[in-house]
């Protein structure tokens, strides 16, 4: 239903993203160049896993399957720009800012995780949103009223600002060699990814009700996770 | 030679003055030139350490050097502590007028200001009249110990205010290493602000010729279409080999064009006819603009139903291409020529749209190999470029995106003007003088702008150049342009300009005439002004010997052109990073393609070229020389089309149908 939609579901999919973008991350040039690279890497990850998806023809289809390696891609690849990002923390933090700040991690792990993040919101969501410019419209499978290109947008909204969280909380896990945010970390991912299932499930009434839902939940559980940590890191010296 | 005395009784003027006029460089010319210590004979040089160090600091007078490149070598590291030895001495002056010295004065009589010099002598030894200055050295211990946060706080303070003189004997080894660590995160500050501001063209040229192309491919009848010369016609039933052979053989002609260009710009520039280069240029982005710009606004048009009529649409084309065509090659206001070059950019390379597929791929994957071998290559036509630029002293015009600050330039060569107008960063640590007299005549304001596209027969690139430096005899100066699309980054080194402050303008001496180099130099010297330094470190500098890798020359090496850009002083950052237009074109056509299969492909490979520029410019900060700026980007927009293209998309389609995320 052309531009009308189209612009909705535009800003609801990526306007929070957009705004911290243009907020926080825009004026420091350092961070952009972060999100890119992190973005990069994200892409890396998912040709990969599409790579596989491609030479394992036989399921296809069976979006569970298909969706274990892909998250475990993800992370793998989230562990390897921590890496790169730990070795090259101390060059960041020479020309950052504020060289002595103990923030300076926890800021190259939020513009890391706004590159995952909103390289997975375009590249998830980009064709639908164009479709959605034409003049016809499809139904979401579960709930029947609602356009699919509206869930979509929902979902990508939560799924972006997921990602920051995410990327955090693994930070600070890798960090501090805290086992449980990590595993935190992939199985929230799983969960999330797990629950979208529910959009097109046939069987389940109202099924991307529940899924907006759980995805909120989980959302509000990994930012109270991530909220903690900073209040630790601040109180920790002073 | 001029005594010391003389000398000293010209420094403490100048110390006395808050800002001594570029005082701050070692004058090469004039009548500080040549200053033979005499107890030169026991005192190294400071950059290179060896003996005799015939010359010295003219401002503060206390470090000696060998010869005028390592002055300017140095003069990354001894700004800081040169201004501060002013300071001191000037402080110094005052104190003892005001009778705490009274007694000693007399005694120092003519060489009072030897007194800090000595201090601060770099030579251990000290000489007889330091003996008299015991107990101003004695004062010196105290501040040693927040030496160490001084260094360290010297990289993220901001550049603009003076620094408070800080009683300092004399710079140790550790500290002087200090400081030229501060000095290397400086660069590295500039190098990242760089990335973004060049981002930003990129990404604005990028997202035009996806404009364009998504409008063409929207049923338009003037789509550009393969020119006439190819000689293989893809179409669909032929086999892949075929397809294969007959798009090399496409990509062939069309880079051999590329070639033979550039070797004639390269064979034109060397015997010095800029003229012809430059008319060449003209009438190329005059054809360009024009051609280009009414097949585009006809795709507009039909496309997007806009009712014009031919009078008006032909009026304001003519308009747009007289306008770009002045504020490239004539003056003009920065973000128009930064408008106008973008705009370009995205035309050539929608007009590079019409070839078909596969010739279009291995036109990129040539152009590739073509790059690095013209640019790395001893052989090759952009290396020899930029060898004969330096030999002839003489700026390679040519096309080229710049970031920074415009320049105002020297004037015509008989009356050059030197000036220098160094904005007084803090980093300057107020030697600088900012002389505003001539800043905003017009006549130093140059920008040559040379470019050249050649069309798409060439499948050149269009690149134009401003071109910093010109004398009014260069006024048309021909811009090198290289048709190729490689084009070298060239490292703009600045001493340790702020990060922020790109968008100041300063006025540089650039006396460089092709013909009439040398002249125009000693015509710098015999003024004696202030630029004198600045000649010194851009001679040079421009003679490629000791290069001051972070302040002589930006050396921008655009495949197609090179130009020797002086920095000279740590308030340089008039520079900053030079990107050829061919590059922007390359980029765009990259993505282009890739914007007629689909979004995400699009995506994708416009993520992979910016991610290779940022590796390129990192690269460059590394090994701070000329680098072609396509390989790297090209080889992963390629790789990530093809493997998005054939394996992602189809992967997204199944997610997208059943409205999983992963």
């Amino acid at each position: 239903m052309t531009l009308t939609t189209f612009f909705g579901c535009a800003f609801t999919a990526y306007g929070p993203s957009l705004a911290i973008f243009l907020g926080s991350i825009a004026p420091n040039a350092q961070l952009v160049i972060l999100m890119v690279s992190s973005a990069f890497f994200w892409l890396i990850s998912v040709l990969l896993a599409s790579a596989i998806w491609y030479i394992a023809s036989n399921s296809r289809d069976t979006f569970p399957v298909t969706i274990i390696y892909t998250v475990l891609l993800q992370e793998l690849f989230r562990y390897f720009l921590y890496l790169l990002i730990n070795r090259a923390e101390s060059g960041l933090n020479m020309v950052a800012s504020h060289p002595k700040s103990r923030f300076n991690r926890s800021g190259y792990a939020f513009a890391a995780g706004l590159g995952f993040g909103l390289m997975f919101g375009i590249i998830s969501y980009i064709t639908q949103l164009v479709n959605s410019l034409g003049p016809g419209v499809i139904m979401c499978e579960s709930c029947k009223t609602v356009s699919l290109y509206f869930i979509s947008a929902i979902t990508t909204s939560i799924l972006i600002l997921h990602h920051c969280a995410w990327m955090m909380i693994s930070f600070t896990g890798f960090t501090n060699r805290s086992w449980l945010r990590v595993a935190w970390v992939v199985i929230t991912h799983y969960g999330a990814s797990y629950l979208t299932i529910l959009n097109s499930s046939p069987t389940v009434n109202y099924g991307c009700a529940y899924q907006i839902m759980g995805n909120l939940v989980l959302l509000i559980a990994s930012a109270i996770i991530v909220f903690a940590d900073m209040r630790h890191l601040h109180q920790k010296l002073s | 030679m001029p005594s010391r005395s003389g000398a000293d009784s010209r420094a403490s003027a100048r110390g006395q003055l808050d800002t001594p006029v570029g005082a701050a460089v070692a004058t090469a010319g004039g009548e500080d030139n040549g200053q033979d210590d005499d107890d030169g004979e026991d005192q190294p040089c400071q950059a290179c350490g060896v003996f005799p160090a015939r010359f010295q600091c003219s401002a503060c007078q206390s470090v000696r050097y060998c010869s005028q490149e390592c002055q300017a070598s140095d003069w990354k590291i001894h700004y800081r502590e040169c201004a501060e030895i002013v300071a001191a001495q000037k402080e110094e002056q005052t104190e003892l007028q005001q009778g705490a010295g009274r007694p000693r004065s007399g005694a120092n009589g003519a060489g009072q200001t030897d007194v800090p010099g000595d201090r601060y002598s770099t030579d251990m030894e000290m000489t007889s009249r330091a003996a008299a200055s015991l107990p101003h050295t004695g004062s010196a211990g105290e501040v040693l110990g927040d030496e160490g946060e001084n260094i360290r706080a010297t990289a993220n303070r901001p550049r603009r205010r003076p620094r408070e003189p800080v009683r300092r004997p004399r710079l140790t080894p550790e500290q002087r290493a200090a400081y030229a660590e501060a000095e290397r995160i400086a660069d590295m500050k500039f190098y990242m602000l760089q990335i973004y501001k060049i981002i930003k063209p990129v990404v604005v040229c990028i997202c035009l010729s996806i404009l364009w192309v998504k409008i063409s491919m929207a049923g338009s009848d003037y789509r550009p279409t393969q020119s006439s010369y190819t000689v293989y016609k893809e179409s669909p039933n032929s086999t892949a080999s075929q397809n294969f052979l007959g798009s090399l053989a496409n990509a062939g002609i069309i880079i051999g064009q590329i070639v033979i260009v550039t070797i004639i710009i390269v064979v034109l520039f060397k015997r010095g006819h800029i003229k012809v280069l430059i008319g060449f240029f003209m009438v190329v982005v005059a054809m360009l603009l024009g051609f280009m710009g009414y097949i585009l606004i006809l795709n507009l048009i039909q496309v997007l139903r806009i009712p014009l009529d031919y009078l008006t649409m032909a009026f304001a084309l003519w308009n747009f291409s007289v306008t770009g065509l002045i504020s490239v090659f004539w003056k003009g206001p920065m973000w128009v020529q930064q408008m106008y070059l973008t705009v370009m950019s995205s035309l050539m390379a929608f007009s590079l749209t019409g070839l078909a597929e596969w010739t279009t791929w291995m036109l990129l994957a040539l152009l590739v190999v073509w790059d690095l071998i013209a640019v790395l290559c001893p052989f090759g036509p952009l290396k020899i470029l930029v060898e004969s630029s330096r030999n002839q002293n003489q700026e390679v015009p040519a096309l080229l995106y710049t970031v920074n600050a415009v320049w105002f330039m020297a004037s015509p060569p008989d009356n050059i003007l030197n000036r220098e107008t160094l904005r007084s960063k803090e980093s300057s640590d107020s030697e600088d003088v900012t002389l505003t007299n001539d800043s905003s005549s017009p006549r130093t304001d140059f920008h040559g702008g040379h470019s050249r596209a050649t069309g798409r027969d060439g499948g050149a690139s269009i690149s134009s150049s401003r071109n910093s430096g010109l004398d009014a005899s260069f006024s048309a100066h021909g811009g090198m342009s290289r048709t190729s699309s490689t084009m070298a980054l060239v490292p703009n080194r600045i001493g340790d300009s702020p990060t922020g402050d790109r968008d100041t303008i300063e006025l540089r001496e650039r006396a460089r005439s092709g013909d009439s180099g040398r002249s125009n130099r000693n015509h710098n010297h015999s003024e004696g002004s202030p630029l004198a330094g600045r000649v010194t470190r851009s001679v040079s500098g421009s003679q490629g010997q000791s290069r001051n890798p972070r302040r002589d020359s930006r050396d921008v090496d655009d495949e197609e052109e090179h130009r020797e850009t002086s920095d000279d002083d740590d308030d340089d950052d008039g520079g900053g990073l030079k990107l050829g237009l061919g590059d922007f074109v390359f980029y765009s056509v990259l993505v282009a393609r890739a914007a007629m299969f689909d979004w995400v492909t699009t995506i994708c490979c416009m993520v992979a070229v910016l991610t290779g520029m940022n590796a390129t410019i990192f690269l460059l900060a590394i090994y701070q020389k000329a680098l072609p700026a396509l390989p790297i980007s090209i080889c992963f927009g390629m790789l990530f089309y093809f493997a998005t293209r054939f394996a992602l998309v189809p992967f997204l389609a199944v997610l997208a149908r059943g409205q999983v995320f992963i």
